[in-house]
């Protein structure tokens, strides 16, 4: 197990900047997700550990040991990749022990570690059959458990669940925290899905651009962005025009809020939004806050989503328990208000 | 009115079969009567035996086979490792380097023969072995493109990958992933490089050397039916081996042909 640290690492293609200047530090037995969508730098970002291409500048440690130009195979990292990546031509087992046999370990030490892992993850029964016999979900289990076998300083995780449905993804997300709990391996994970983010890691870090914006724990990161584009991407927020009264106060919907402190410097801006999650937004009493009308409701099973529109063109999610709204239907007049003591306030 | 529909295109379908079938085997029937028939009518293997008695003919025919497995072994030698490079790191070289391949097709025979005689170091112009480098390039359209679309059918780059991470070695990725994975596209490469070298005849007449389809054409000259017995007896040869890696390839073709779920 290691510490990772990346050291102001940038990467370029051309004129086309894929990372710039990243600086994290992951501890050890640490589960830490870049978050991000496509093209925002996360995968870039995991290769470069990887050692599957060279940073155009900057270094990458574990510990303290620069590994920046050790090649991919002296890393001792275990990955598990995005595509299925099995070797088509070799068993389960075959593949589990593929890399112990690159290290020329014992028969009886691979045969040993190999048993524990299919044991722990449920794929004895599996073990003799080819890929191309094995399901998606299984496919990935195999990937996994041939990256853990190694018992790597490093486990990552580029995107493993992408490919498979919502049922099987729940399966694996929580089988692989599990796993990485268990054997205290520090983990980076590689995800444009949120929820998933969210539910495995111990801190995420959200990146666009090749630039990681903030990295907290999933909480945080919810509550208090440092960043409109964090607010808008890790969980839902709804975007509502706002009056700037000073810099540390906005008007909106008959209503004045404080702003956060994380919120950027507004004195001078002409247009901000104050960004508020669904579930801040709730029903007000007749003739306090603004009115707008259902246009859409989604049961979600204990909650309920509504789509209410306010004034012309503002449309507003709103979320709360299912037994609250349960009278309400689409067409109906609605005074809704925002509950909460700060907002985050984003500029134009 | 769907049922005759569908009778009609059933019958178009097995007419054009047997045309196709009695194209490909016609010529192959009347060859063998002519080889094996005599003036009265009698079937006999003589023209064989004759040809088989006469030395340039065997000579030659040991000399296109040496030929043929140094070609199979000398293009497969250069072009897994560079299939194998285009897949893994310039994918996007790989539609000009298809149409390179594809050069030999356009380029007339006699200019390729002359281009190569010229290209050609003097010590390689006394050996007919120098068809061999001929015979590589001749046969390029066929054997990139047979081991191309193998290496496409897996996922070249990220098994590349995922075998680096895991640690191993070149030599491992190659003997123990890579090759086994397109065994399919090696045989075939293999058997469009007999089949071209065992029939080619352009190169090794402009170039002057006796190869076997050079010697049977002077051969038919003044035995025709021998040349012709022989000339059937390689067809039978590329069909027998043909079938061969077919076998070869069926027995790993359960593991080969992956499709991931």
């Amino acid at each position: 197990m290691a510490r990772v640290r990346f050291s102001k690492v940038t990467k370029r293609y051309g004129k086309t900047e894929a990372l710039r200047e990243l600086s994290l530090t992951v501890q050890d037995g640490e589960f830490v997700t870049l978050l991000g969508p496509s093209g925002c730098g996360k995968t870039t970002a995991l290769r470069i550990l990887a050692g599957l291409i060279n940073p155009t500048n900057g270094d990458v440690f574990f510990d303290e040991l620069n590994i920046t130009s050790e090649s991919a195979s002296k890393r001792d990292i275990g990955m598990v990749f995005q595509a299925y990546s099995l070797f088509p031509n070799l068993t389960a087992r075959e593949n589990m022990e593929f890399g112990l046999q690159a290290r020329k370990l014992g028969p009886l030490e691979i045969m040993n570690r190999v048993n524990q892992l299919m044991e722990v993850t449920g794929l004895s029964e599996h073990r003799d059959k080819y890929p191309h016999q094995l399901s998606g979900g299984q496919q990935q289990r195999v990937a996994l458990v041939r990256a853990l076998a190694i018992r790597p300083r490093v486990l990552l995780l580029d995107e493993p669940l992408s490919a498979l449905d919502a049922q099987v993804r729940v399966q694996i997300r929580d089988e692989v925290r599990r796993l990485q709990r268990e054997f205290g391996i520090t983990t980076i994970f590689v995800t444009h899905d949120q929820e998933e983010a969210m539910a495995i890691s111990d801190r995420v870090g959200v990146m666009d651009k090749g630039e990681l914006l903030q990295i907290d724990v999933p909480k945080k990161l919810y509550d208090q962005p440092e960043h409109p584009f964090v607010a808008k991407f890790f969980g839902k927020v709804n975007s509502i025009s706002a009056q700037p009264i000073n810099s540390q106060r906005v008007r909106f919907w008959n209503k004045e809020y404080q702003t956060s402190p994380n919120s950027p410097r507004h004195g001078i801006a002409t247009k901000s939004w104050a960004l508020v999650r669904p579930e801040s937004i709730v029903e007000a009493p007749q003739g306090q806050g603004v009115l707008g009308v259902i246009k859409e409701i989604s049961f979600l099973g204990p909650l309920t989503q509504l789509q209410i529109q306010v004034g012309k063109n503002e449309s507003i999610i709103m979320t709360s328990t299912s037994g609250n709204v349960s009278g309400r239907k689409v067409g109906d007049n609605i005074w809704i208000t925002v509950d909460a003591e700060e907002l985050f306030v984003s500029v134009e | 009115m769907e049922k005759l529909k569908s009778f009609l295109n059933k019958s178009l379908l097995f007419l054009a079969l047997i045309i196709g079938v009695l194209f490909f085997l016609l010529p192959i029937y009347a060859s063998t009567v002519f080889a094996l028939q005599d003036v009265e009518g009698n079937y006999s293997l003589d023209p064989i035996s004759r040809a088989f008695a006469n030395e340039e003919i065997t000579r030659s025919l040991l000399l296109t086979l040496r030929i043929s497995v140094l070609t199979v072994v000398l293009t497969l030698l250069v072009l897994i490792p560079t299939v194998a490079w285009l897949h893994i790191v310039v994918p996007q070289a790989r539609k000009f380097v298809e149409f390179l391949s594809l050069l030999p097709l356009v380029i007339p025979p006699i200019v390729q023969g002359v281009g190569f005689l010229y290209s050609m170091p003097s010590f390689l112009k006394s050996t007919p072995y120098a068809l061999v480098f001929a015979y590589m390039i001749l046969a390029m359209p066929f054997t990139y493109r047979a081991l191309d679309a193998a290496f496409s059918a897996i996922d070249t780059k990220t098994l590349y990958e995922a075998s680096l991470t895991l640690g191993a070695k070149w030599r491992t990725l190659v003997f123990r992933i890579l090759i086994p994975n397109v065994r399919t596209g090696i045989f075939a490469a293999t058997f469009l490089i007999l089949a071209l070298v065992l029939g080619e005849f352009a190169y090794a007449s402009l170039l002057l050397w006796d190869t076997f389809p050079t010697v049977l054409a002077v051969a038919g000259m003044g035995d025709a039916s021998a040349a012709v017995a022989l000339s059937v007896l390689s067809l039978l040869g590329v069909w027998l081996a043909l079938n061969v890696i077919n076998l070869l390839n069926k027995s790993n073709r359960s593991i080969v042909n992956v499709g991931v779920r």
